[in-house]
């Protein structure tokens, strides 16, 4: 019979309930599905980079001889100026450029005992698909380091079979023997393959991570060989002992242009801290939601008592146990928040397998099912359902404390906050309706905290939505669209300028420079050319200003400080140029350096040419026959945007998500805050306030403390932004993330409409309140 | 100054009315101290409630002065109440957030014409206990700043649900006594209703009610005193 009776209070408050519930299940749902989705992967992928020898570290080098290895090995075929590279060697001499490369790596052993070292070869692929230009890059097979790993079918075994990446697959509707076109010769798809040491589809400097625009290819050797694109080099690594700090300071490494520990490598490591951290962002976030549903069910099961507090006096009068009032309350709230814990759990396990198929759509990483387990649910439904019990027994305990006689009687209030006491020292000269307003606001020390929470985690998430908002468009495809040209492409044999096809500019690229040790890429480009102008912030055309010194890209002046008008020293084949800075352009993806396309001639050769070049931009596809790669401007755009539409979804999601949080706790809040001040809101329309007044004096309070949670959580949402920026610059990833103020005023907006969505019903509430409440036994 | 014809008010509950009030015919003058006087269920709390705009009727008129009450909207009552009608509760009713002195500036705010909150405090005694929460005053003194919040705002007419019902003897004749002076002194219609019949000797008319209807109406020419009306 209690038990009914209660059910029938709580039938009455039945949205409060349903936004409580909604709350419980997302705090289960968030940790599940992340979880869930997350050790989805974790599992395989350690096992696959353990069993396949992820390289522990990677050599970045000079892809032209060392001014040592120049001397070592002149008397052997090498002659002509300019760029020698190891590229050039390999194709005249590939006996000579294993020796080269075997004086590299003992160079390197001996100066980092315990390391041991494979060549990595590789090769960019441009080539066309039904729906655009797509990229690949193809590994040669290692025998030891970073072996190959096929998830399904096999290796090639003849020079016309290929295998690829399985997602790139199942996006291009390809299965295994289905046939793929590279510039005209066709392959048959053996198998489906991963390698270790690219977890992340990044072949280059670029922030492009379509898996179905982007694959990786394993060929067999011949095969790989005869492919006619331009090959780069590195040496991958691995301890053979203890780990210890890798140097490349003497002579005989100075090849090395770079060091990269894999877990600071974005291709390869961005994996680890992705798992870890989204493992902790999920634990975290559902432990503050978590948090959030039980300072609300705290405040519903005090609310419950505190009204039903007559009945439960009258109870304990007749002699009834505390155990058998208390019950009925457990037995009504406990089902459901155990019921809404299981659903979240149940949800986030049907949503952890597409959860990590968005994972698998950017990482290159092995996928098996997943599977359920017992901490996990625990975790999920036990841990936060302890605390319900414990915390709503605890409440039942204190009310059923008190005496019979006590609890007949309303509960007088028999003190008041020191919040209320300083608030009310502020507002001294102001008036009535102020005071009620401010002073009922802050009552509650639990919903003043919870409602600051609610407002902050909806504002530092909208702001993060608009502020990546256009990220990736400022990161990649702002700066391609503003260049004229629509293709850049690489020669396969070193033509004379005057050999160049019309309507293409020359440019030069030495990617091997070094500034404040870390490895920046010289660009040179013609100061009166048409196609590729450079641009700064404020979108001037500062192309110009290379005639006087050079101009850096944006990420060198946020990474490294510079100013207009420093002079900066470069290293260049371990000699040291020095520019003055005339200029940034609005790039943020690479550390880059552009001067006068003579001049870096001038630089890279030392003194002995002018007309060193690597590319060209060109109007219109430049003939294949003479260029070993194109890249067409479009198909990198492309494969941009649809990184651009995934954070399109995210912020998406984010807005929503953070807004029917936000939305719950405020109509929670508010309806509690109409219920608690029934009586009050009755004596406020006798005294004859208006609907409008009283609507103030109860829920704007509301609105003001909104604003100022609001106003609050901008600097921590700054500081959580400048987190993440330093997170990301572990990797050499500038995120130029901006916080433009129409952002504010839109998360502002969304706040506001929220607020009085959520509060509409609230409204409603205090307009049904009877004027006659007043006269019946008032309390507080 | 209020005149009251025919007045009826049904409550319905489920298939179930209640006749609380049964063709009610009163007038009252300006300046009148009125008692209603009554048992429970007498319906003499509808009966505040209909003339004070707390409550509707199911059929009559109400008019103060030339205004009928009956056919005002919401907003127009609330407006009436707000301008004409001060409330003092038995159960005092103070905002627990609120200072005694912030209890009477709500009051006093909607007033057009409000009295200062500080003479006010002083008049009921409780300048010293300005800056008290009401859970730091006796009953008597919440009444007391219950009383001085519904005078805050000057209204013409008070009317007064079992003030001293939670009182003692002490502390309720004091009440009366404020009451009877905001009557003789500030001229102000004060109604009060009661189940204390020793009251109604402080009254120039008591309303007698049982069962919905007046069963007795008395002019009083001699009005007693409130520390001397007679008491339980």
């Amino acid at each position: 019979m209690l038990l009914k009776n209660v059910r029938r209070t709580l039938s009455k408050k039945w949205m409060q309930l349903s936004a409580i519930s909604l709350i419980i299940f997302l705090s289960s749902f968030i940790y599940t599905a992340l979880f869930y989705g997350i050790s989805g992967i974790e599992e395989p992928t350690e096992t696959y980079l353990a069993d396949h020898n992820q390289e522990d570290f990677a050599v970045e080098m000079m892809n032209r001889l060392t001014e040592r290895e120049w001397l070592e090995f002149s008397g052997e075929d090498l002659e002509g100026v300019g760029l020698v590279t190891l590229e050039d060697v390999k194709k005249e001499d590939p006996d000579l450029f294993m020796e080269i490369i075997h004086e590299r790596k003992e160079a390197f052993k001996e100066e980092n005992s315990g390391v041991e070292l494979e060549l990595r070869e590789m090769k960019t692929l441009y080539f066309d698909a039904s729906n655009g230009e797509h990229e690949a890059l193809a590994l040669k097979d290692a025998a030891s380091i970073n072996r190959s790993f096929i998830e399904d079918g096999q290796k090639p075994a003849a020079d016309d079979e290929v295998a690829l990446t399985q997602i790139y697959a199942e996006k291009n509707g390809l299965a295994i023997d289905d046939d793929v076109f590279l510039h005209g010769d066709r392959y048959t798809i053996s198998g489906f393959v991963l390698f270790p040491d690219y977890t992340l589809p990044m072949f280059d400097e670029s922030f492009a991570l379509d898996a179905g625009k982007q694959t990786l290819f394993l060929f067999t050797d011949n095969a790989y060989e005869d492919l006619s694109e331009n090959e780069s080099f590195r040496l991958a690594g691995t301890w053979t002992d203890e780990e210890g700090e890798l140097t490349a300071e003497e002579e005989g490494t100075a090849f090395v242009t770079h060091l990269i520990d894999t877990k600071s490598n974005m291709r390869s490591g961005a994996v680890y801290d992705e798992l870890s951290g989204s493992k902790a962002a999920g634990l975290g976030l559902s432990l503050f939601i978590s948090l959030i549903a039980v300072i609300i069910v705290a405040m519903l099961m005090q609310n419950l008592l505190q009204a039903e507090r007559g009945q439960i006096g009258i109870l304990k009068a007749l002699g009834y146990r505390r155990v058998n009032v208390a019950l009925p309350y457990l037995l009504a709230l406990l089902p459901l928040a155990f019921g809404m814990l299981v659903l979240g759990y149940a949800a986030g396990y049907a949503a952890a397998e597409p959860m990590k198929n968005v994972y698998l759509d950017f990482y290159l990483l092995p996928e098996t099912p997943i599977g359920q387990r017992l901490d996990v649910f625990l975790l999920a439904i036990f841990a936060p359902f302890a605390v319900f019990t414990f915390v709503s027994g605890w409440i039942i305990y204190r009310i059923l404390g008190e005496r019979p006689l006590a609890l007949l009687n309303p509960k007088e209030t028999d003190s008041v906050n020191a919040l209320t006491r300083v608030v009310s020292k502020c507002l001294t000269r102001a008036k009535g309706a102020v005071k009620f307003k401010y002073l009922h606001a802050v009552r509650s020390t639990g919903s003043f905290v919870i409602f600051f929470l609610g407002i902050m985690f909806a504002t530092i998430l909208i702001l993060f939505a608009f502020m990546m908002n256009g990220m990736m468009e400022r990161m990649t495809t702002e700066y391609l669209e503003k260049m004229a040209y629509e293709y850049e492409a690489y020669p396969e044999e070193p033509l004379e300028l005057d050999e160049l096809p019309p309507e293409t500019e020359p440019f030069l690229v030495y990617p091997y420079a070094q500034y404040e040790e870390e490895t920046v890429i010289l660009q040179g480009i013609e100061a009166d050319n048409d196609l590729h102008h450079l641009y700064n912030e404020k979108d001037e055309n500062i192309t110009r200003e290379i005639n006087d010194g050079a101009v850096m890209s944006e990420t060198m002046r946020m990474k490294f400080d510079i100013e207009i008008g420093d002079t900066v020293v470069l290293k260049v084949n371990q000699q040291k140029t020095e520019a003055e800075v005339r200029g940034f352009t609005a790039e943020y993806l690479t550390d880059k350096v552009y001067f006068d396309l003579e001049e870096l001639s001038l630089i890279v050769s030392d003194g002995e040419s002018t007309e060193l070049y690597s590319g060209v931009y060109s109007l219109s596809a430049p003939p294949e026959d003479d260029f070993a790669t194109v890249i067409s401007k479009q198909g990198m755009i492309d494969q941009n945007e649809s990184l651009e539409g995934y954070l399109d979804v995210m912020t998406t999601i984010l807005i929503a998500g953070s807004s029917i949080i936000a939305a719950s706790i405020m109509f929670i809040l508010t309806s509690f805050t109409v219920e608690k001040n029934f009586y009050a809101i009755s004596l406020l329309k006798v005294l004859g306030y208006s609907r409008r007044e009283v609507n103030g004096m109860i829920l704007n309070s509301y609105f003001v403390y909104m604003l100022l949670s609001y106003v609050l959580s901008i600097p921590i949402a700054l500081a959580a932004l400048h987190f993440l920026v330093v997170f990301m610059a572990g990797y050499g990833v500038v995120l130029p993330l901006e916080l433009e103020p129409v952002s504010l005023i839109f998360t502002l907006m969304i706040l506001i409409v929220i607020f009085f969505i959520s509060t509409e019903i609230s409204r409603r509430k205090i307009q049904r309140i009877p004027l006659q409440e007043v006269l019946k036994r008032y309390y507080e | 100054m209020i005149t009251v014809t025919d007045v009826s008010k049904v409550y319905q509950s489920g298939e179930v009315e209640t006749h609380a009030l049964k063709k009610i015919n009163v007038m009252i003058e300006n300046g009148e101290f009125i008692v209603i006087l009554g048992p429970s269920g007498s319906g003499k709390s509808t009966l505040l409630n209909v003339i004070s705009g707390l409550d509707t009727v199911t059929e009559g008129t109400i008019f103060f002065a030339e205004t009928e009450l009956t056919a005002l909207s919401e907003r127009e009552m609330t407006k009436f109440r707000r301008d004409h009608l001060g409330f003092i509760f038995q159960q005092y009713n103070l905002l627990q957030n609120l200072t005694a002195y912030e209890n009477v500036q709500i009051g006093a705010d909607i007033g057009q014409n409000p009295f200062p909150i500080d003479d006010l405090l002083g008049k009921v005694g409780l300048t010293k206990a300005r800056d008290k929460y009401p859970y730091q005053l006796s009953g008597g003194e919440q009444l007391r700043v219950s009383v001085a919040r519904s005078l805050a705002k000057n209204p013409d007419i008070i009317f007064c649900d079992e003030p001293t019902g939670s009182l003692d003897e002490i502390n309720s004749k004091k009440v009366l006594k404020l009451l009877q002076e905001l009557n003789t002194a500030y001229e102000k219609t004060i109604v009060v209703i009661t189940h204390n019949a020793g009251i109604a000797e402080m009254a120039d008319k008591v309303i007698k009610m049982n069962s919905g209807e007046i069963i007795e109406l008395i002019y009083q020419d001699v009005k007693k005193d409130a520390q001397d009306i007679s008491w339980g």
